[in-house]
């Protein structure tokens, strides 16, 4: 722990490695095999801007102004990222399939093949359930043509060349704190982050406020670890796993109502299926609720935030 | 009063108690001359309490004494009267139904057993089939669903849901419901039927109760036509978007009916994408066609005795159905 450290090093230091994470991550987009690089480049988008927003006092205006175009990237990466985790947890919760133009069980183009349920055909494939195995492709197919469209927006639109161009923060010449202890500034904002993060919540969208507070405690204990006591790296930890839990409850509520909306344009003969995949999403959206739930009033209930407050300034 | 006897039945379901007033000649299917019915909706306190309450009780006694006056009045010379899902489930089913039997002035309310139910909708439903057919058929009910797979007028197998057009409409009190309740239906609908087994190549497919009869209407098409499972999502669509008032007034249809119809059009689909079934024939007949032809083939004894399980003259003891999914 180096408590001598004042916030212009701090700032230095961490703003370069961060503003080179980005970088690499953006190098890392336009491969189309790198399923990670989405996800990475979020990530340190998002690193960076909670970098920025703590180290502010010592941030010329000119570097905050980087903050909306950080903020603008991340949106960008939204929609792709977005549809790669719903392809993700289609697959872990429902199972996988191939995205494919073979058509021959699909009841709209089963009249070419003889399909009992078209009149005049004779005989129809059976599935597992109803037309659950089309309905489920259905999805598969909508989402392959949502990353495809959202990854050409990004690639060929401006959107990777205003990422590839984000400049680097000027660590050179910095604000007027630049001489405060690192250590002040933090022991300054992290008990209101802490008091936030710690807040009870009483409903679902409530839990999900929660998980944003939550990772914005992390990235900002994770930028002042230099800084921190020796309880940090078991917090943030911890911290990592709530944030997951919360994470995968949130993402499954988004994709329940994308299924929802996803269902409306498909062929009508597939929703009774679609309705049928949906609640078994639901059934794994309220197992992770209950997970997370669990998880946090468990710490809730052990003043943990008290205790992790206190390790991490010890 | 000369003629063919005439003789009724009373359904005391769990959405509504319904008269039919019906003229039997000699070998003939019994005709329809009167119906009646009122939405009394004892499922709805036993889907929130588990029991029926007095005030309902009170509605019910009073409505089934009324149509038994008119069924009388009518000519009627036998009076058959069951009650299904609602009576069956019910903490209080035995004491309303002798409440009920008292009030109307009957010797008793028979609690109609789930697959006596299923036949005798059966037997009602297949009565003016030509041939000995293989017939599956639909019954979406208040508080129950029978799905009754067998040869026209023959013994049937069923699979018998307590899963009905009311307690699945229970859960959204929204107008149109919102999405929220919607998936609360879904989710309700899409556990609780099993997996089923479809049926052979060349099955007719016929439905009946109040769901499957009045859907059509919500397409303007008159009551009873046949529906696709396009045709029911189309509805499914339509009551998402559309208020009940605004339906009802559209349609014809009783408001009350339009609401059931919401969860009764989720329980149809369902099954129609697990049964694989291209469409589905509304039958004008039903449980209580089948309850005139018994009474008039099998008298008042074999009425009385439909509450014993397994008393129905066609059924085999511990039957198996034949759709339940192995």
């Amino acid at each position: 722990m180096s408590e001598d450290l004042t916030c212009g090093e701090l700032a230095r230091r961490a703003l370069a490695d961060r503003h080179q994470s980005v970088r690499w991550a953006v190098a890392r987009l336009p491969l189309p095999s790198d399923l990670e690089a989405v996800h990475d480049t979020r990530v340190a988008l998002r690193r960076l801007r909670e970098a920025l927003t703590g180290l502010a006092p010592c941030l010329t205006k000119k570097d905050l102004l980087l903050v909306d175009r950080v903020r603008l990237g991340e949106r960008e990466l939204g929609p792709l990222r977005d549809s790669e985790v719903r392809d993700e947890l289609l697959t872990a919760v429902l199972g996988p399939v191939a995205v494919s133009w073979d058509r021959s069980d699909d009841p709209l183009a089963a009249a070419a093949y003889g399909n009992s349920l078209l009149p005049g055909g004779s005989e129809l494939r059976s599935g597992p359930r109803g037309f659950e195995s089309e309905a489920r492709r259905g999805l598969a197919d909508r989402l392959a043509a949502e990353i495809a469209t959202a990854r050409n927006l990004l690639i060929e639109g401006r959107g990777l060349r205003r990422l590839a161009r984000l400049a680097p923060p000027s660590a050179g010449r910095l604000g007027r704190a630049a001489q405060q202890p690192a250590r002040e500034l933090a022991l300054q904002q992290l008990p209101k982050l802490f008091n936030t993060a710690a807040r009870p919540h009483g409903s679902s969208a409530q839990l999900h406020r929660r998980r944003i507070r939550v990772r914005r405690l992390r990235y900002r204990l994770e930028l002042f670890a230099p800084v921190l006591g020796a309880g940090q790296p078991a917090v943030v930890e911890q911290l990592r796993q709530l944030q997951s839990a919360l994470g995968h409850f949130h993402d499954l509520a988004m994709l329940v109502e994308w299924m929802d909306a996803a269902s409306r344009s498909q062929p009508r003969q597939l929703r009774p299926a679609l309705r049928r995949l949906t609640v078994r999403v639901e059934l794994e959206h309220q197992a992770a609720e209950e997970e997370a739930d669990a998880l946090v009033r468990r710490l809730d209930a052990t003043d943990w935030w008290v205790a992790a407050r206190r390790a991490t300034s010890a | 009063m000369t003629g063919p006897p005439r003789l009724a039945a009373i359904d005391v379901g769990s959405n509504t108690i319904h008269l039919l007033l019906a003229s039997c000649g000699p070998g003939q299917p019994p005709r329809q001359l009167y119906r009646r019915r009122e939405f009394v909706q004892l499922g709805l306190d036993v889907a929130l309490r588990g029991r029926i309450e007095e005030e309902r009780m009170a509605r019910a006694a009073k409505t089934l004494a009324d149509q038994v006056v008119e069924a009388r009045r009518r000519g009627a010379e036998r009076v058959a009267v069951g009650g299904t899902q609602a009576l069956r489930s019910a903490q209080n089913g035995a004491e309303v139904a002798e409440v009920l039997a008292r009030s109307a002035g009957i010797p008793r309310v028979v609690i109609v057993p789930p697959q006596e139910e299923a036949q005798l909708a059966f037997d009602g439903a297949t009565m003016t089939l030509p041939g000995p057919e293989l017939v599956l058929l639909l019954d979406i009910g208040g508080a129950s669903t029978q799905a009754a797979l067998g040869r026209a007028r023959g013994l049937c197998s069923d699979h018998s849901l307590a899963l009905g057009s009311g307690t699945v409409s229970a859960l959204a009190s929204g107008d149109p419901p919102t999405s929220e309740e919607w998936r609360r239906m879904q989710r309700e609908v899409g556990q609780r039927i099993p997996d089923l087994v479809p049926p052979p190549p060349g099955t007719l497919v016929l439905g009946t109760g109040g769901t499957i009869t009045n859907l059509p209407r919500i397409l303007g098409r008159p009551k009873n036509s046949s529906l696709r499972l396009r045709d029911v999502e189309k509805v499914i669509e339509i009551f998402r978007e559309i208020p009940v008032l605004e339906l009802a007034q559209r349609t014809g249809m009783d408001q009350e009916r339009v609401r059931l119809c919401r969860g009764g059009s989720l329980i149809l689909a369902q099954l129609m994408d697990i049964l694989r079934l291209s469409s589905v024939r509304c039958s004008e007949r039903g449980l209580r066609d089948g309850m005139v032809s018994g009474l008039l083939e099998r008298g008042d004894d074999w009425w009385r005795a439909v509450e014993a399980r397994g008393a129905h003259p066609k059924r085999r003891s511990g039957h198996q159905s034949a759709l339940a999914h192995v």
